[in-house]
């Protein structure tokens, strides 16, 4: 990822001072460098500890909504930093009538993908020991890291994209925000990363077809592998992974399409799943969450992100995701647009389950 | 405390014959809950009603149960019953264990009578968490609108405003009368169709209750039952109706002729004028596409010609409102296009002629004053044949129906003809005769044997010119003989339609359709004059092909329809409809495009939130519009949205009672 700290910080202190926005939403320091956490500034001090780099694995999107008050009168307008996979998010909970699009600032930036903290120091764990990243450059073959430890020493480390980034960010969809007011600008001289030179504000002519397809690709060869497989086998595959599903509903605080005030997993009354972890509670979990996000997923991956199982749930999204696309005939599934297919009734809906029960 | 009493039905043999129905009332006297199980011969007789009644007042009943026969039967009788015995009547449920279980499971009793025990218990359980409710009240505008100005739309709009209700009546041709107009006798009586027709049109005219929007047509209609605003669009005439007094000097002086449609292309009109003489109401409209004015620039003779200055070329189309109640359609039908009939030479070979054009040539009002003519030389016709069912009862052309009248109208024609030309013989080729209706078979009878029409049973397989004779060649399926008529004219009974824009007519007032584009009536039996939807009603051959007694008679249960509903003060609505729990919806209005009764729309309500006032949107249900399907419920991700009646609680319950 490039360097954008600076202009991020310029951005969130100007619209701070003007009064533009009450709040910033971004990342900070957090205790290890490795993992910067969100971070909400209020005034130009806060906004002098914010930043943004490779590490910043969390998504933002879900916290806008936090931030931003009621629909009609919002309390207040907030500016969030977006990477192609937040402003799915954000463009979500617009679509969703969750946040008003006047309400948010988005400070859109390109993203070539973070690095999973935990796939680096598994490979090398010193770098648990860090307390500088110095230098990080993400390739389209080649991933590198230099970091400064505690003793002074450096390491660094030069790998494949798949053995260092997030899994999410090797099927990403969008590398550039779908939706955003000020695109910052990386810093000329500090740039880290790929050089492809700084991507014009309010131009997405910075989504490389090939890497989009490339993700696609990855997406879709998984869910025809399941495809593939008889019923019983596809059963046993997730009974074996839903069996280790902890319902810590991690997968749902962090998706943006999971916006609902009151969550139906939250009501005592009707029950639709109970609290306890057998295995048909656990399918009926997974199962109701996929169809509640279905033809609404953004893709984000964040689902799978959050999840402490390692559960592959982007999987069930994405099997979804491409029989809306194939079905309804959806361009971009992933891209939350005005009217959903789901979302209203035509007599011409496809019906092949129909055809199957007719043919017999 | 919840406080069930279960009423088991023995439905005569009807379920105690396969049900062990004491074995269901204690078992469910067992029932958690439950503080009265008992069962009853009839439980709807009028001792059943009275020991339920009695349950209420001595066990202090909170709900009741009654397994019985399907509640399409009796749910209202018995939840009458509970009203009267002070209990609220949606605290009654039906347990339907005749049509689910004895009717279908005559064979195992031991099964039917577990299944029994297991519905009744799902009953049960819903009924401890039913809700009292209270029907809705909401306004009305006691107005009607009438679409179509044919006989069923007078008809319908005379019976309203005679019984004291307003009505709108919207016609799209410049003047009403409809089909009807054109006729020139009608069976079985052979009176003639203006004679009876024009009384008509002109009380319709001068009603003091009825506003004519002549030339106009249905653009929009939204709201519901009750509350229907319609958008009609009042179609440009270029002559302000208003000014003008109807001395049609206007038509006199045209230069330009144009063929009649009214005439069936038969006779001629001018580019501005009316189209038959008895018009209702009396006023010209220009053609546009025929007037000289508007093709080249020049002409303008009727603006000079008008006394009183209401030719109008600028006219614009206007669109007006109107607030109604309840909606007739009487929008009727077409005659199956000429191309469909290429193999019998219509549209080819003018002296093949539709039924409509051997009206306009028998009419004294017609293109040859009620001389029957034949159109390519004017000769009158030696040897007429009449061919049924063209395009009616046969697949190859879509429409597999009947068209009804045609077997009448045929004869009637026939003997018309032969009333005419006494010397010249008729033929008619069809397949059987359908003349049901009081009068009908004796007058298909004084056809053949008074006139002497010759009815000839079989298909036509091929019609064409030779030397100024329309050669019919068909099979006598009686004698097995090929037949071949020389004819002079040949005359199609063509395949009522229906009106060719039925189906988009049919998705602004939200009813629906057959496979053909009648529209769909909403019981074919019990409700024969209402759609699907409510407040909106049929009337006449746009809900399927019939004669004019027939149409008259619909209209007229269509309007009386319309004063059942308008003799309430207010419309009462049941109460089993959509609501939503505000504190739990997101306002994300997911539920809005999915209602098929556009009942949903978004609201913002202000709520507390600490110590600051926030505003917030969220669903909010229109009691008048909801029809209670349920779809917005299925489609809330959070169950915001819940059926009353039907709650997701109540239905969980059931479910929980049968598989746990």
């Amino acid at each position: 990822m490039r360097e954008y700290t600076a202009s991020l910080k310029r951005e969130a202190e100007r619209l701070l001072s003007e009064g533009r926005v009450k709040t910033v939403i971004a990342f900070g320091p957090g205790i290890d460098p490795l993992a910067p956490i969100p971070a909400f500034a209020e005034d130009k001090d806060e906004a002098s500890d914010l930043l943004v780099n490779a590490f910043s694995a969390p998504g933002l999107a879900k916290y806008v909504l936090d931030e931003v008050g009621g629909v009609e009168k919002p309390e207040h307008s907030v500016a969030v930093l977006a990477r192609g996979c937040d402003s799915l998010g954000i463009a979500r909970l617009i679509a969703d009538k969750r946040v008003q699009r006047q309400s948010v600032v988005i400070l859109g930036v390109h993203c070539d993908g973070v690095i999973d903290r935990g796939k680096l120091l598994a490979l090398n764990p010193a770098f648990s020991r860090t307390k500088n990243i110095k230098s990080v450059a993400i390739g389209e073959d080649e991933v590198f890291v230099e970091a400064e430890l505690a003793d002074r020493s450096a390491v660094s480390l030069r790998g494949r994209p798949e053995d260092l980034l997030l899994d999410k960010c090797l099927k990403c969809l969008e590398r550039d925000p779908v939706v955003f007011d000020i695109m910052l600008e990386p810093e000329a001289g500090t740039m880290l990363g790929r050089e492809t030179g700084p991507t014009p504000v309010g131009d997405r002519g910075g989504v490389d077809q090939g890497e989009k397809e490339k993700s696609l690709r990855a997406r879709r060869s998984l869910v025809a592998e399941t495809e593939a497989l008889s019923s019983e086998s596809r059963y046993e595959f997730w009974a074996r992974q839903f069996e280790r599903c902890i319902r810590c509903y991690a997968c749902r605080n962090v998706c943006p399409a999971c916006s609902c005030r009151k969550c139906a997993f939250d009501v005592p009354d009707p029950e639709w799943v109970s609290k306890c972890t057998w295995l048909s509670e656990q399918f009926m979990f997974h199962f109701l969450r996929a169809f509640h996000v279905a033809g609404r997923c953004v893709g984000c991956g964040e689902c799978e992100r959050a999840c402490p199982m390692g559960l592959p749930l982007s999987l069930l999204n994405d099997k979804l995701m491409k029989d809306v696309e194939e079905m309804f005939g959806i361009e971009d599934p992933h891209v939350p647009k005005e009217s959903e297919p789901l979302g209203f009734y035509s007599p011409d809906d496809p019906e092949p389950w129909a055809k199957e029960v007719s043919e017999g | 405390m919840k406080r069930i009493g279960v009423f088991v039905c023995w439905c005569g043999f009807n379920i105690s014959g396969t049900i062990d129905v004491k074995a269901v009332a204690s078992a469910l006297a067992d029932h958690p809950g439950v503080v009265v199980a008992k069962d009853y011969k009839y439980m709807c007789s009028e001792p059943g009603q009275a020991m339920i009644k009695e349950a209420i007042a001595e066990h202090r009943l909170s709900g009741v149960v009654v397994a019985a026969c399907s509640p399409s039967m009796h749910e209202t009788t018995f939840r009458e019953a509970a009203q009267a015995a002070g209990l609220n009547p949606y605290m009654l449920e039906i347990a339907n264990i005749r049509e689910h279980a004895s009717w279908v499971h005559p064979d195992d009793k031991i099964a039917a009578t577990r299944k029994a025990i297991d519905l009744v218990k799902s009953l049960v359980e819903k009924v401890k968490r039913n809700e009292a409710l209270e029907p809705i009240h909401v306004p009305m505008t006691k107005r009607a609108l009438v679409i179509g100005g044919g006989i069923a739309g007078m008809q319908a709009a005379l019976d309203l405003a005679d019984g004291g209700t307003e009505v709108v009546l919207v016609e799209r041709d410049s003047h009403i009368g409809g089909h009807m107009a054109q006729l020139s006798e009608t069976f079985p009586t052979l009176d003639c169709a203006s004679c009876i027709l024009t009384p008509r049109t002109a009380e319709v005219g001068r009603h003091p209750l009825i506003k004519l929007h002549a030339y106009s047509e249905v653009a929009e209609v939204s709201g519901y039952v009750g509350n229907f605003t319609v958008k009609v669009r009042k179609k440009r005439t270029y002559v302000d109706w208003d000014k003008c007094i109807g001395c049609m000097d206007c038509m006199a002086k045209c230069p330009k002729k144009i063929p009649s449609q009214f005439e069936r292309g038969l006779g001629i009109r001018k580019a501005i004028g009316v189209a038959f003489p008895q018009a209702i109401p009396y006023r010209p409209v220009i053609d546009r596409d025929a007037c000289t004015y508007f093709k080249t620039g020049k002409c303008r003779i009727c603006e000079r010609v008008c006394s009183v200055g209401a030719i109008d070329f600028d006219q614009e189309e206007r669109v007006i409102e109107e607030k109604v109640g309840a909606i007739i359609v009487a929008t009727g039908y077409d005659l199956a296009p000429k191309a469909k009939f290429g193999e019998y030479g219509y549209g080819k070979i003018k002296d093949v002629v539709d039924g409509l054009e051997f009206e306009r040539l028998n009419s004294s009002s017609g293109p040859t004053e009620g001389v029957i003519k034949r159109p390519s030389d004017g000769k009158i016709p030696r040897e007429v044949v009449f061919i049924q069912c063209v395009g009616s009862r046969d697949v190859d052309k879509g429409n597999s129906y009947c068209s009804k009248i045609c077997c009448m109208y045929t004869a009637k024609h026939a003997m018309l003809y032969k009333h005419k030309v006494p010397d010249g013989q008729a033929y008619v080729f069809y397949m059987d005769i359908r003349a049901g209706g009081k009068g009908y078979e004796e007058f298909v009878q004084r056809a053949v044997e008074q006139d002497g029409v010759l009815y000839l049973r079989g298909r036509v397989s091929k019609v064409y010119e030779d030397d100024g004779k329309v050669i019919v060649r068909g099979q006598d399926t009686l004698s097995g003989e090929n037949i071949e008529i020389a004819a002079d004219m040949v005359v199609l009974a063509t395949a009522i339609e229906p009106q060719r824009d039925s189906r988009n007519l049919a998705q602004i007032l939200k009813i629906g359709t057959d496979q053909y584009g009648f529209f769909n009536e909403a019981h074919p039996k019990l409700r024969p004059v209402e759609s699907m939807t409510r407040g909106v009603f049929l009337a006449g051959c746009a809900q399927a092909p019939k004669d004019i007694p027939e149409t008259v008679a619909q209209a007229s249960g269509a309007a009386s329809k319309v004063d059942v509903l308008f003799s309430k003060d207010d419309l009462v609505v049941e109460p089993l409809i959509a609501s939503v729990d505000e504190a739990i919806c997101s306002g994300c209005m997911w539920c809005e495009p999915i209602c098929p009764y556009h009942a949903i729309e978004p609201k913002t309500i202000e709520e507390r939130v600490g110590k600051k006032s926030v505003a917030r949107r969220v669903a909010s249900v229109n009691a008048g519009l909801c029809q209670g399907c349920g779809a917005c419920s299925v489609a809330c991700r959070d169950g915001a949205m819940n059926l009353k009646g039907y709650t997701n609680q109540q239905i969980m319950a059931e479910v929980e009672a049968l598989c746990l």
